[in-house]
């Protein structure tokens, strides 16, 4: 099959016809996006930005749309999807997508008071579509890459969320995105506007069971305006057989800024591209990561920090566990434009091995085009548990499997400890523990 | 299990709840008026709020809690709206003479 030919794919101009009529309110981009689709080649290996990770034997055959029901109550929510949801934490916001369509919403109700709005991004588009017009596709172009193609033309459902001007929203908002179509393809998308001076956290979770086969082609957009402050979690929980490409793209204003957690345990091919772009004087950005692999899972990761404004400052920590055949990339860039003066940019990615065959690479870019940064750099590391502390621990009376656990956890304790919702932490710690109790 | 006497029957009007402890658990106790009496853990599934302070639906047999207005099923515990998504337990509640009895692990 060449790049081109989309005789032999799912994702076809009847497949595009055939999706609910709710979703045609994006219609423009949907055809717009369809023919990038069908003109832009799969991404070659021998292109730099996906030089680690082969695509080429990816097969657009899942079912473009399959369908996830409408739910008054939750009564109408089967419960494998709500003990997906399992305990939530304390939310303000709670939204469950199932497949390709959202099923339930809630909002507290003092913060509909006050503007904020969650929902549908189906129905945002038709409800508030002045707002979703604006920003969609703003953040992350439709002709990104071959996938964000076809994303913009096939996706459904989606979260919407608008935070009005110099509100402050004190809790967690949440979506789960489940997926249990086998052989079917899912595009969660997140439309998060924090407007000047607003304050959200916001956190996307995706949670499928095992699958045979199914793709998940994720966007996530931020709109952070001036003085904005946006937290945002990605919690990447597919089962096996599910391959991920997403990208996390955030515009970040003037004094404002943007932290962000991407966690990526699940599926079989996990690639999380985040790019932040400070586009404001004084905007911030902290960017961590955790990442566990196992089986012969492939995890790639690539991270732009774009400082577009002067003063602005960025730190990204992403640190992984790899074991069995597993792989990682990471790749990151620092870009500091000719006009950003005085910035401040550090990124560091760090890998334990913990099996011989386990595989991990990383490869931190910096393009500096101004003269004046005040301080920019990197760090990266891969490497296999120490024997030394392994000696030093097993010497303490420590039987070696809790001596590499504790190991494990101190190698992640840099990342977790700085983040600061104990639920989210504590689940990420159980995810890791799961991870190592296989190990044995 | 054991049979424990938790409040009597004129300590719940109809159509309201009440919290009592059992050990170290708090329960809900709910009177449905006709429909008889519930009782589940009076602690929210997804916050740390009291439903016995939310409001009592007779006809659907639902309790609200009052802090972020999750529904739950005074039958099975399950929740019937966001954002509780975990089902709170419930207790078989026995009524002897002007007793409200439930039923819970020894």
């Amino acid at each position: 099959m060449s790049d081109t030919d989309t005789t032999t794919t799912t994702f076809d101009a009847a497949a595009l016809e055939a999706l609910p009529a709710r979703a045609v309110a994006t219609g423009g981009i949907r055809e717009q996006a369809f023919a990038r689709f069908v003109a832009t080649p799969l991404p070659s290996k021998e292109t730099e930005e996906w030089r680690y990770t082969d695509v080429s034997d990816l097969v657009f055959d899942q079912v473009p749309y399959s369908e996830g029901g409408a739910a008054e109550t939750l009564d109408d929510v089967p419960d494998r999807v709500l003990e997906a949801a399992d305990v939530v934490g304390d939310r303000a916001g709670l939204q469950i997508q199932r497949n390709g369509d959202v099923i339930i919403t809630h909002l507290a109700k003092d913060l509909v008071d006050e503007g904020v709005i969650l929902g549908d991004l189906d129905l945002a588009a038709s409800e508030h579509r002045d707002l979703v017009e604006e920003h969609l596709h703003s953040v992350v172009p439709i002709d990104r890459s071959k996938f964000t193609a076809l994303h913009a033309a096939f996706r459904t459902g989606g979260t919407f969320l608008y935070v009005p001007p110099d509100v402050q929203v004190e809790l967690p908002i949440q979506t789960l995105t489940y997926l249990d179509a086998d052989g079917g393809a899912v595009f969660p998308h997140t439309l998060l506007i924090a407007d000047r001076g607003s304050e959200v956290t916001f956190i996307d979770r995706y949670a499928s069971p095992d699958l045979r086969r199914a793709l998940s082609d994720a966007v996530v957009e931020i709109v952070a305006g001036d003085g904005a402050h946006v937290k945002y979690i990605g919690l990447q929980d597919w089962g096996t057989g599910v391959q991920h490409v997403g990208v996390t793209r955030a515009r970040v204003g003037r004094d404002a800024q943007v932290r962000s957690l991407g966690v990526a345990f699940g599926g079989t091919l996990a690639r999380g591209e985040v790019e932040i772009e400070l586009a404001g004087d004084g905007s911030r950005t902290e960017l961590l990561g955790v990442y566990f692999g196992d089986g012969d899972q492939h995890i790639d990761h690539r991270s732009i920090q774009l400082h577009r404004g002067s003063r602005s400052s960025s730190d990204l920590l992403y640190k992984g566990a790899l074991r069995d055949a597993s792989s990682a990339i990471y790749t990151g860039t620092v870009i500091i434009d000719h006009d950003a003066h005085l910035c401040d940019a550090y990124q560091t990615n760090r890998n334990i091995l913990l099996s011989e065959q386990a595989k991990a690479m990383s490869v931190p870019n910096l393009e500096i085009l101004t003269d004046d940064p005040t301080r920019c750099g990197h760090a990266a590391s891969v490497g296999p548990v120490s024997e030394d502390e392994l000696f030093y621990l097993q010497s303490r009376g420590i039987p070696r499997d809790e001596a590499e656990r504790l190991i494990v956890f101190g190698f992640f304790a840099e990342v977790l400890d700085r983040i600061d919702l104990p639920e989210v932490r504590e689940g990420i710690e159980r995810s890791i523990e799961a991870e190592l109790a296989r190990v044995g | 299990m054991a049979l424990v006497k938790v409040c009597s029957v004129s300590d719940v009007p109809a159509g309201a709840a009440r919290r009592v402890s059992v050990g170290t658990r708090e329960i809900a106790v709910v009177n449905l008026g006709d429909e008889g009496f519930r009782a589940v853990d009076a602690v929210c599934s997804h916050a740390h709020y009291y439903l016995d302070e939310g409001q009592v639906d007779v006809d659907e047999a639902t309790i609200e809690c009052w802090k972020h207005g999750s529904t739950f099923d005074l039958e099975t515990g399950r929740p019937r709206t966001l954002p509780a998504t975990v089902p709170v337990q419930v207790f078989p509640v026995k009524i002897e003479d002007d007793d409200v009895m439930i039923e819970v692990e020894a």
